[in-house]
């Protein structure tokens, strides 16, 4: 908002008008876009002397704020729940000449039931008033045998009006599932080894490829002591400690009085 | 008691032997051994190694068989390993990754080996493996060193390996040593011009000379607990080892085992006597000796 004082008065209160090229600058859009939006009537513009376009701030504010004020405008077929409205909403507005997400996104708003006849296989998604215009309001989904029956008809009727049921959308069938028994849990559970070496927090590269020797260097002791695990990867009997230490807080091994035994399989 | 030693039975005379001058077991035995077994040479050549390995470049060692590449390789990765326990710094740190060459066979088994080196989830697809080392120098503070040991050798496109490892190289704080036998390497280089651009030092490793292989020997024998090594190991068997071997530490090593063993059969110690007749060369090798 521009403010012109004079004599401390408030003379004129004037917004502030951006050119052309800094609102493309701060809408991200091409120059064009806005003179088509300016056509379309989507957008106001002010023409002072001179006759170039002048964008007042507040429109790009308003343009800015609602993204959604110049793409259509939310169909009215869409139902309530939020993830599925979000959903419908992207579809539509972005990907309508993408037939078969579209097409997909019907069948999902409309439950899997075809709406003339309640049925649930075979579905088609049709068109009502014949064109090939894929607004939300225009679609429906059909079984295969309304919408053959419908396509005979369309052409005495040229305006097909579903008579929808108001109906409880019923339960998804649920699949004949046949219960597998899962294979017997073997006693040591099996990691690969990236992913034992990130439960135990290793601090910098450095450590974790030292780590890593210490846990091949176990895996091929099975039972060890401190000395004997340090002794073969040749580093100080502390750092083993600390590897010890976090692999038995973590469950990968078991003391006993001075001895660790490995209580994990690593996965090839 | 084991079947094989019901049978056949235990060699005491060796043992009794070794067992008289203090010694557990074979002290020449050729297997890579920890880094205290490791008598280093070419001091200064080790040097710029080590250096190449902190400032993230890319460096070639080559050698003839035997000369001990993949030794400095070991010795390389556990010495900075061990620098890494005392640095807290992470910006000082390097941490080793080893990867056998010999055990990949394209640059997307390589990528996933150098992944799992770093103990990282290598499960995921190619790019994303690819864009955690790209963003290597954003993410990590630490310098990565990438040790591939025998690369030459590995089945893979040369081309292809090539391009990744020339791609990597490019990354800051990675640095790369690639590790082959002398002509090998040189017919993998011919291949991959860009790579070959690319490297900093090319180290040859020579056979080692008559101190060194001394160092070497005597360093095996006090290892293994000897207590008098230099009673044992005679300078006049000495001799003839360093002439046998050409200064090859491997073939040395070898030579020397097999003296040992002889040894025991004679009850002697180590003299250029048991060396010649513990390692016996064809007529037609020791007249030839100098065309191989």
């Amino acid at each position: 908002m521009l403010v012109i004082v004079r004599k401390g008065e408030v003379v004129e209160q004037k917004e502030k008008l951006y050119k052309m090229k800094e609102a493309c600058k701060i809408l991200g859009v091409h120059p064009n876009t806005i003179r088509l939006w300016d056509k379309q009537g989507k957008i106001k513009v002010v023409r002072p002397q001179g006759g170039q376009r002048r964008i007042p701030e507040s429109e790009i504010n308003r343009l800015l704020r609602v993204p959604s004020a110049v793409a259509p405008p939310p169909p009215s077929t869409i139902p309530k729940d939020e993830a599925l409205s979000s959903f419908l909403n992207y579809v539509f507005s972005y990907h309508r000449d993408d037939w078969e997400l579209v097409r997909k996104a019907v069948i999902i708003r409309d439950n899997y039931t075809c709406q003339e006849c309640g049925g649930k296989e075979l579905l088609e998604v049709h068109h009502k008033n014949g064109t090939s215009r894929n607004d939300p309001d225009n679609l429906v989904t059909l079984c295969q045998k309304c919408y053959n029956l419908v396509h005979k008809r369309v052409r005495k009727m040229p305006a097909f009006k579903p008579s929808i049921k108001p109906e409880a959308p019923a339960p998804k069938p649920e699949k004949p599932t046949i219960k597998i028994q899962p294979p017997p849990v073997p006693e040591v559970a099996e990691l690969p080894r990236h992913k034992i070496l990130d439960d135990l927090k290793p601090t910098g590269l450095a450590q974790r490829t030292l780590f890593g020797d210490l846990l091949s260097a176990a895996a091929v002791l099975k039972s060890f002591t401190l000395g004997d695990l340090a002794a073969r990867v040749h580093c100080p009997e502390a750092i083993a400690k600390t590897f010890c230490e976090r692999m038995t807080a973590c469950g990968y091994l078991v003391s006993k009085n001075g001895m660790f035994e490995i209580h994990v399989r690593l996965a090839r | 008691m084991t079947t094989f030693e019901k049978k056949i039975g235990r060699d005491r005379l060796f043992e009794s032997y070794i067992w008289s001058w203090g010694l557990r077991e074979d002290p020449f035995k050729l297997e890579l051994t920890s880094i205290e077994a490791f008598a280093p040479f070419q001091r200064r050549d080790l040097r710029k190694l080590k250096w190449l390995l902190s400032k993230g470049k890319i460096g070639a060692l080559t050698g003839a068989l035997g000369t001990g590449k993949t030794t400095v390789c070991e010795f390389l990765v556990a010495s900075l390993k061990e620098e890494n326990l005392t640095e807290s710094d992470p910006s000082k740190q390097i941490i080793p990754v080893f990867i056998h060459g010999a055990a990949y066979k394209s640059s997307d088994e390589l990528l996933r080996a150098i992944i799992l080196g770093l103990e990282m989830d290598a499960s995921k697809n190619r790019e994303n493996l690819f864009e955690f080392l790209r963003r290597w120098p954003q993410e990590h503070q630490e310098r990565l060193a990438i040790i591939i040991d025998d690369l030459p050798e590995s089945g893979a496109d040369a081309l292809e390996v090539g391009e990744f490892l020339r791609v990597l190289a490019d990354i800051t704080n990675i640095s790369i040593l690639i590790n082959g036998t002398f002509k090998q390497m040189e017919r993998f280089l011919a291949k991959v011009p860009a790579l070959a651009d690319r490297i900093q030092t090319k180290i040859k490793l020579k056979p080692m000379n008559k101190k060194n292989l001394k160092e070497l020997l005597e360093l095996r024998l006090k290892n293994a607990g000897c207590i008098c090594y230099k009673d044992l190991l005679t300078p006049n068997g000495f001799k003839s080892l360093y002439k046998f071997s050409k200064g090859v530490p491997r073939s040395a090593l070898k030579a020397a085992s097999n003296a040992i063993h002889y040894a025991a059969e004679v009850d002697s110690p180590i003299d250029a006597r048991v060396v010649k007749r513990a390692n016996k060369r064809s007529f037609f090798k020791r007249i030839f000796s100098f065309l191989m």
